[in-house]
């Protein structure tokens, strides 16, 4: 609310000027922060798009229904992204509820260490970690198989998990659970009608960021199960480094949906500045 | 030593119905303390902020000793703010706090260090210098906030709701202290607040405002003995009304006529205001003399070093407050005799809405 | 079951998959970067693949070239996303929309950011199509190399791009929980826009943006997909090396691989811990 004191008609003038480039650098901002998408969404409906030309010289559907094709590698990849992800997600769900509760509503010894443990694999490159555990899953025939890649997402998916859990269980009140046990519900019960509808929002967003990190992996996948999981995200890099742009294009628009579905549901469930800070991931 | 002089000062934010303050007109002496008081929305603090140059008014002028000074930015105004969070920089420490309109104004740090150990002995601070604020407690880091708002002389000091954060015993202590400091300095000031008792304890004058309009500007006193309408007296606890049509000094009520020589209107529609404290009862033996009326306690509360009663008399209710000894006397039900002693009533025009 | 026990319960399967995965893979990458491995009947821990690297003439050019781009990366982001907070905490028209488009790009994955930057900043991309339409340049040639280019500018321009709104809502959050009151109350005390800026805005908003700072640092020096889709093949960044040397079909050089890697995640770490003590020691703040 501080506004300027009523300015001279010099100080209005340099008033003018800041509102002036103030809207010009939000207006620059805006379109930094979209253009990226904009190429690719031209180029997955172009046909024919050479050098100097602004707009594709011919447009055409052939990317997306590339995508669309059941003997093209799009539907099987995105059936093993899912294949992975949705595990990924529930495992996670899983172990985020206790495990959020302990850290967000108990003090104990030992804490500290454990929070530092949950944290770690958001400093520590993933790479690192899945160079190592390779020799592990090679060993236990866990190399080039599902359950080896669901092993490894489900570390920084989980940890995130956790996290967002661990937040939400310090900002709730466990008395109306003592209230319902007092009036005769049991555990369950409990747990389903009192907890649940309690931690609900956050357990939705936690469950959405297990998602997409699942979703998003690439290098942790490729060398764990490169040689038998091609996941979305594989074909996607793919197509970065291929020659075929519009197919790029089209791929990376299909591979950004789980992302924009998350950002209408963390809307719904967060509002503003908080949502944004918790989409804020690796 | 500065006088405030505001007139006509409007302020309307964009898409608000009503001005949150309008066409106010106040004069505020130099040296003395003044309260702008009113209920939450009144426009109490936006006055405050138009005064510092924080906002900007839609019309109207500001003027310190007769100069206006709309076109003079805040850092420059010499109108110091101090909130009701004592918001001392975090990571500054208490004397970078206190010096940091000395720092802004690029004076040395030998002339800041000294000010500073003066600003702290003024406060009753000595020697924490070196602490950090969150290394004090709440009526400390106050009075931190008080010694960094006057370490410039301030030509007005501006309070919002100083010690709504603090706890009963240090509001005392800092009340004490902010009249003193004041006095020292004969700085003008003007605070801010909801509390009718604080601004009675504190100011040499209350502006009493509602709905961004003035309603009543006088010494604290005279909101008791007499305020301006049936709202003011409302505010400052008055709730005993009885209508009635006023002439030479006396007033015709459904209850009866009553000797009110103290009025605001001569003759015609008026209101007799009566405070609780004011109206005496006793028990009810010969038939009601002059100014007494017969009635019936509905309820009574004991409060300790004092009794209130609610007395029925025909269709109207009356509060009324006594000593504590009335309690074990006069129970609920109880017939009881209330006089309005005739210096005590004051006759009010009858309210417009 | 006693209160310790319950809570232990409660984290078990999450340490289960911490210490199984992530510290066992971590551990199993040291041994193997210490040619130790009793399993394959290395029994004998030794430095060898760390001296291994140290000798690569590719290493120290590739490590100047990560911390170049971690830092530089960082320190833009940084800035871009408190002039940013600061051009948006205010009521204007279209806040709804920038607020939107400002947490757009937070959950979209870096591998998109990085198509879409090729795709605008290739010689061929939409930057130079208009650069050729306003008469700039004649050939794509004539465009300057911003993508897999030395100076990494593509890399830089795409963690820009993503970390900008990441520690921008950081930054905004602060600066709306904070209010406008304590630049008010050093207005009123005389302090200019630029001393208010300095001395309470930078100040009250430093502890939160080097804390999401530090983050993205550890991140852009760690990270592979971007510098792999947007470098240079030489130098590469060290992950980008440390996959080379992994995938290599001569074995041999899986424990530099490891070795480089283990040094990847030191180095982030000790970012971290390096802020986490110098922050303790000097913002301190509650």
């Amino acid at each position: 609310m501080t506004e300027p004191a009523p300015p001279d008609p010099m100080e209005r003038r340099s008033q003018r000027l800041t509102t002036l480039l103030r809207g010009l650098s939000l207006i620059l901002l805006a379109i930094w922060l979209v253009a990226p998408f904009i190429p690719l969404l031209i180029w997955s409906f172009s046909f024919h798009w050479t050098f100097p030309h602004l707009l594709p010289e011919g447009w055409s559907l052939r990317s997306w229904q590339d995508v669309a094709n059941p003997s093209s590698q799009v539907l099987p990849a995105i059936r093993d992204s899912l294949l992975i992800a949705l595990p990924v997600t529930v495992l996670s769900a899983l172990i985020a509820i206790p495990a959020g509760r302990a850290l967000g509503q108990h003090r104990f010894p030992g804490k500290r260490l454990v929070e530092f443990l949950i944290l770690a694999p958001n400093i520590v490159p993933g790479l690192t970690v899945a160079l190592g555990i390779q020799i592990a899953f090679l060993r236990y025939g866990l190399a080039n198989t599902f359950t080896g890649v669901i092993l490894v997402h489900l570390v920084p998916s989980m940890s995130y998990a956790v996290l967002v859990m661990a937040g939400v269980f310090a900002n709730y009140d466990p008395q109306a659970e003592e209230v319902s046990r007092s009036l005769g519900a049991n555990r369950w019960q409990t747990f389903r009608h009192v907890t649940l509808p309690a931690i609900f929002p956050g357990l939705m967003v936690a469950s959405l960021f297990a998602f997409l990190i699942s979703w998003d992996q690439y290098i942790a996948t490729i060398l764990i199960a490169g040689g038998t999981v091609k996941t979305l995200s594989i074909l996607v890099v793919a197509a970065a480094g291929g020659g075929d742009r519009a197919l790029a294009g089209a791929l990376s628009l299909v591979f950004i949906a789980p992302a924009v579905v998350f950002l209408i549901i963390a809307s719904k469930y967060l509002t503003g500045v908080s949502a944004a800070r918790r989409l804020g991931r690796r | 030593m500065t006088a405030v002089t505001l007139s006509g000062l409007t302020k309307s934010y964009p898409g608000a119905t009503r001005p949150a303050v309008d066409r106010l007109d106040l004069a505020l002496t130099s040296g003395k303390i003044h309260a702008l008081l009113g209920p939450s929305g009144c426009g109490k603090t936006s006055t405050l902020k138009l005064i510092a140059g924080l906002l900007r008014p839609t019309s109207g002028d500001i003027r310190f000793d007769g100069t206006s000074v709309l076109a003079v930015p805040a850092e420059r105004r010499g109108a110091v703010l101090m909130f009701q969070n004592h918001l001392l920089f975090p990571y500054m420490s208490v004397g970078e706090n206190v010096g940091y309109a000395l720092k802004v104004r690029h004076e040395s740090r030998a002339v800041i260090a000294s000010r500073v150990d003066e600003m702290l002995e003024l406060v009753k601070l000595p020697g924490l210098a070196n602490r950090r604020p969150r290394e004090l407690s709440g009526g400390q880091q106050q009075r931190v906030a008080l010694a960094r708002a006057l370490i410039v002389r301030p030509r007005v000091l501006l309070l919002d709701e100083p010690l709504s954060n603090l706890d009963a015993d240090l509001r005392d202590d800092m009340r004490a202290l902010i009249r003193a400091v004041q006095a020292q300095l004969a700085v003008t000031t003007v605070f801010v607040t909801h509390d009718q008792q604080e601004a009675v304890v504190m100011a040499d004058t209350i502006a009493l405002m509602s709905g961004g309009v003035l309603l009543q500007t006088a010494a604290p006193d005279v909101f008791y003995d007499s305020p301006a309408s049936v709202e003011v007296a409302r505010f400052f606890g008055n709730t005993n009304l009885l209508p009635g049509t006023c002439a030479d000094g006396r007033i015709a009520t459904p209850l009866g006529t009553f000797r009110a020589p103290r009025s605001t209107v001569t003759t015609g529609p008026a209101v007799l205001t009566i405070r609780p404290e004011s109206i005496k009862f006793s028990a009810t033996g010969q038939p009601p003399g002059a100014n007494e009326l017969g009635g019936q306690v509905l309820s009574h509360i004991y409060a300790g070093t004092h009794a209130r009663y609610r007395i029925a008399a025909g269709d109207f209710h009356f509060d009324v407050i006594t000593d504590a000894e009335a309690a074990r006397i006069y129970r609920d039900g109880d017939p009881v005799r209330l006089r309005f002693p005739p210096e005590k009533i004051w006759l009010l025009p009858p309210h417009s809405g | 079951m006693s209160e310790r026990w319950k809570i232990w319960a409660m984290l078990a399967p999450a340490l289960l998959v911490l210490i199984a995965v992530f510290v066992g893979g971590l551990a199993l990458g040291v041994g193997r970067s210490l040619n130790y491995m009793p399993i394959i009947g290395l029994t004998a821990p030794n430095l060898d693949a760390y001296r291994q690297i140290l000798r690569m003439p590719e290493f120290l050019p590739s490590l100047a070239t990560n911390l170049y781009i971690a830092v530089v990366s960082t320190a833009v982001s940084m800035v871009l996303a408190i002039a940013s907070a600061l051009l948006m905490r205010r009521a204007f028209r279209g806040k709804r929309l920038m607020t939107f488009l400002f947490s757009f790009n937070l959950p979209i994955p870096h591998v998109v950011g990085a198509i879409g930057i090729l795709f605008l900043f290739a010689q061929s991309g939409a930057i130079a199509r208009l650069a050729y339409g306003v008469g700039l340049i004649s050939r794509p040639m004539e465009f300057p190399v911003l993508v897999n280019d030395p100076h990494a500018i593509g890399i830089i321009l795409e963690y820009v791009w993503k970390e900008v709104p990441f520690i921008g809502v950081v930054v905004l959050a602060v600066l709306q929980s904070l209010g406008d009151d304590y630049e008010a109350v050093a207005q009123t005390l005389g302090a200019t826009p630029w001393q208010r800026f300095a001395t309470v805005v930078l100040p009250l908003i430093m502890p939160a943006t080097l804390s999401v700072s530090v983050l993205v640092l550890a991140f852009t020096f760690g990270e592979f997909l971007v510098p792999y889709l947007l470098g240079q093949t030489y130098p590469a960044t060290l992950p980008v090396l440390a996959v080379r040397l992994f995938t290599d079909p001569d074995l041999n050089q899986r424990p530099p691989a490891m070795a480089l890697s283990i040094l990847i995640a030191l180095i982030s770490a000790v970012m971290v811990v390096l802020y986490m003590a110098l922050s303790r020691r000097v913002v301190r703040s509650d």
